[in-house]
């Protein structure tokens, strides 16, 4: 499966501190009064990152529950496993690209496009031109909005902060070059070229890889308060790429529910089953929620209707059919089955 | 910083003509009611190229979009399906093919054009049908090559839908009313004589010269037209040094009938752009102050300003 690689600081102490409730409205709230003028983009961009995330492990034991990031942000301890570096990369990168795409379409005065190459020869046959994302902008702003959450310096905090850096580069990691033919009868003896944010569901795909391979850290005890241990601590993160994720703790068991933690479990959950355009993941969604799990998989009947056999007829109009469609969907549901082996793992294949 | 980003670009100005519908299009029945249906936003059907673009908005075709202000609807969608953001980006690349809808060489090229240039308000991205391509690009090419251009990879056919869902204004099985073969004439003699459509022209073409013209031959297919008197009104490509030597072609025009040139006493307005080494003619009017038609161009000439892109794409 994902190999772990964990990074071994020996004679280190991890004394864990509560840390700061983490929430959009904090978001708001600690930026200086200048900023308040983004607040509006940065609230919309984490929660952009929050939407990117229960896409992105809709077929996941784990699914980015609401719960749970309202339990831990309500005075819980807030963990520092995989998951937790997720979504900490998926807000950064939503608040950064937010910011980035609004400077683009012209919604605050003191930024615009990045024509800092504008009129320079690009390549063979194409200019540079155009209105390319000022991804600096958004990511400045960003880093002093969401890095200026984390206040403690222990490894909790220097976690995030590089799980945050990690967001940031995975929006800029993921720009593209785009250009648009006009020359003369739509010929294309003149190109001119942008950089472009991508779709942010490549930003999270990108990130979803990430999270897969994400390196956990292990501090033993002994840092701390004093001042070797905070060295140590961002001893051991510089020395991590911020390209890639990185957590302190193991996952807990996701199968579960677990009132604590905020957690469902698995039962009663949907999963996917046979469709033509499911990837490979999806189609192993039944296994790896139910059946690892310990739980059957039940099937349910249902009719939906839908358009089909559309015309469209000068001028203009698009005419269509109302059809009925038998589907079946599938549920995660306890019933009589053999309880798991003590075989399985926490943490794989949430 | 620089400024949030705002279109800036000159649209061509405003006509006080409007050009008479098409032979062909009336034929087609394209006077017909405007059947309007309620634009509904829906942005992932729309997303394309920019897709954070601002939504798609569904605003009123003006009436100097040349090529589709009389296409038989009367709102389009922008950004359109060609990717261009503004209205002014839109006039701009539109321009060009004016002078191609004005050649007739298929009744579908109008509908086909603006259902990309200018996409009716519907709550999908509706396309043109392949065979529409197909049909437009085949007619329409052999004309295009006269004046130095291809079929552009934005409007390659096979990206176009099949099925019934695609615009199209005529049943497939409809014999095409096409030009009858013997009576065809040089492409860029075949001009009408409106000021409008001059302009339009003059946007459309490299450069534009008043000029005499002392001799005309024929040379590996072409007509060879060499110029005696040139007084330059838009140089574009053309070097100063080059225009003493200057010598024009008209592309495959070497056996084609071209009436302007019968009589070459006169002098000519005469318009081109280069392609490779070559100077082709795209249009040849006489010119011709007593004609009240070309009085009013020479007037409007003075003032109007064609879109760049450059303008319209800041």
């Amino acid at each position: 499966m994902f190999l772990m690689k964990p990074v071994c600081v020996l004679l280190v102490t991890c004394v864990l501190h509560r840390s700061h409730a983490w929430s959009v409205n904090n978001f708001l709230m600690t930026g200086p009064k200048a900023y308040l003028v983004y607040s509006s983009s940065v609230a919309a961009g984490a929660q952009s990152g929050i939407e990117e995330c229960k896409y992105q492990f809709a077929w996941d034991r784990w699914n980015c529950p609401e719960r749970a990031l309202q339990l831990s942000s309500h005075g819980g301890l807030r963990s520092a496993n995989r998951e937790t570096a997720f979504v900490h990369a998926i807000s950064s990168a939503g608040v950064m690209y937010t910011l980035t795409r609004n400077c683009s379409l012209g919604d605050f005065d003191n930024c615009g496009c990045d024509d800092s190459r504008n009129g320079q020869l690009g390549g063979q046959g194409w200019l540079w031109g155009g209105c390319s994302d000022n991804v600096g902008f958004g990511e400045a702003i960003s880093k002093q909005f969401v890095d200026a959450l984390e206040t403690g310096q222990d490894a909790r905090a220097a976690m995030n902060l590089h799980n945050n850096e990690a967001g940031r580069k995975a929006v800029k990691g993921t720009m593209k070059r785009t250009c648009k033919c006009h020359g003369v009868s739509g010929s294309c003896t003149t190109q001119t070229c942008w950089l472009q944010l991508p779709e942010f569901r490549e930003v999270g795909a990108h990130l979803k890889e990430k999270y897969h391979a994400a390196l956990k850290v292990d501090l033993l005890q002994g840092a701390g308060n004093s001042a070797a241990g905070r060295g140590a601590i961002a001893d051991t993160f510089r020395s991590i790429s911020t390209r890639e994720l990185v957590h302190l703790e193991d996952s807990p068991d996701y199968c579960l529910e677990n009132k604590t933690l905020g957690l469902l479990g698995t039962e009663g959950r949907e999963c996917l089953r046979r469709g033509r355009a499911l990837g490979r993941w999806e189609r192993r969604s039944c296994r790896r929620l139910c059946g690892d799990c310990g739980l059957a998989v039940e099937e349910r009947r249902a009719e939906t209707v839908s358009s089909c056999n559309c015309k469209f007829h000068w001028c203009c109009a698009v005419r269509c059919e109302q059809c009925r469609r038998r589907v079946t969907k599938y549920f995660c549901s306890r019933a009589e089955r053999p309880p798991r082996g003590a075989a399985h793992k926490p943490g794989k294949n949430s | 910083m620089g400024v949030g980003r705002s279109a800036r670009g000159r649209g061509g100005a405003a006509s006080g003509v409007l050009l008479a519908l098409a032979a062909a299009l009336l034929a087609a029945g394209s006077a017909s009611e405007y059947d309007y249906v309620s634009f509904q936003s829906d942005i992932g059907s729309y997303q394309s190229g920019r897709f954070y673009t601002k939504p798609p908005q569904c605003v009123d075709i003006p009436v100097d979009l040349r090529l589709c202000h009389n296409v038989g609807y009367k709102k389009m969608v922008l950004p359109n399906l060609l990717e261009h953001e503004t209205m002014a980006e839109v006039k701009q690349q539109a321009s060009s093919w004016v002078p191609l809808l004005n050649k007739n060489c298929h009744m579908g090229t109008q509908v086909f054009l603006c259902s990309l240039f200018a996409p009716v308000c519907l709550d999908r991205p509706i396309y043109p049908c392949r065979w529409l391509c197909e049909a437009v690009r085949d007619s329409c090419e052999p004309v295009m090559q006269f004046f130095g251009f291809y079929w552009p990879e934005m409007l390659k056919c096979d990206k176009f839908p099949e099925g019934d869902v695609c615009i199209a204004m005529t049943p497939p099985n409809t014999t095409e009313a096409s030009k009858p073969q013997g009576t065809t004439v040089c492409p860029p003699c075949d001009n009408e004589l409106k000021s409008e459509a001059i302009i339009e022209h003059l946007c459309a073409s490299e450069f534009a010269l008043r000029m005499k013209i002392k001799e005309v031959k024929k040379e590996n297919g072409d007509k060879k037209i060499v110029p005696k008197k040139k007084k330059p009104l838009k140089l574009g490509p053309i070097k100063k040094k080059e225009l003493k030597r200057l010598v024009l072609f008209l592309k495959n025009g070497a056996d084609c009938p071209c009436h302007q040139l019968d009589n070459l006493s006169h002098n000519f307005l005469i318009m081109g752009r280069k392609v490779k080494s070559q100077y082709l003619l795209t249009a040849i009017h006489k010119w011709d102050k007593k004609n009240k038609e070309f009085k009013n161009f020479m007037k409007r000439m003075k003032n109007h300003e064609c879109p760049t892109f450059q303008s319209v794409f800041k």
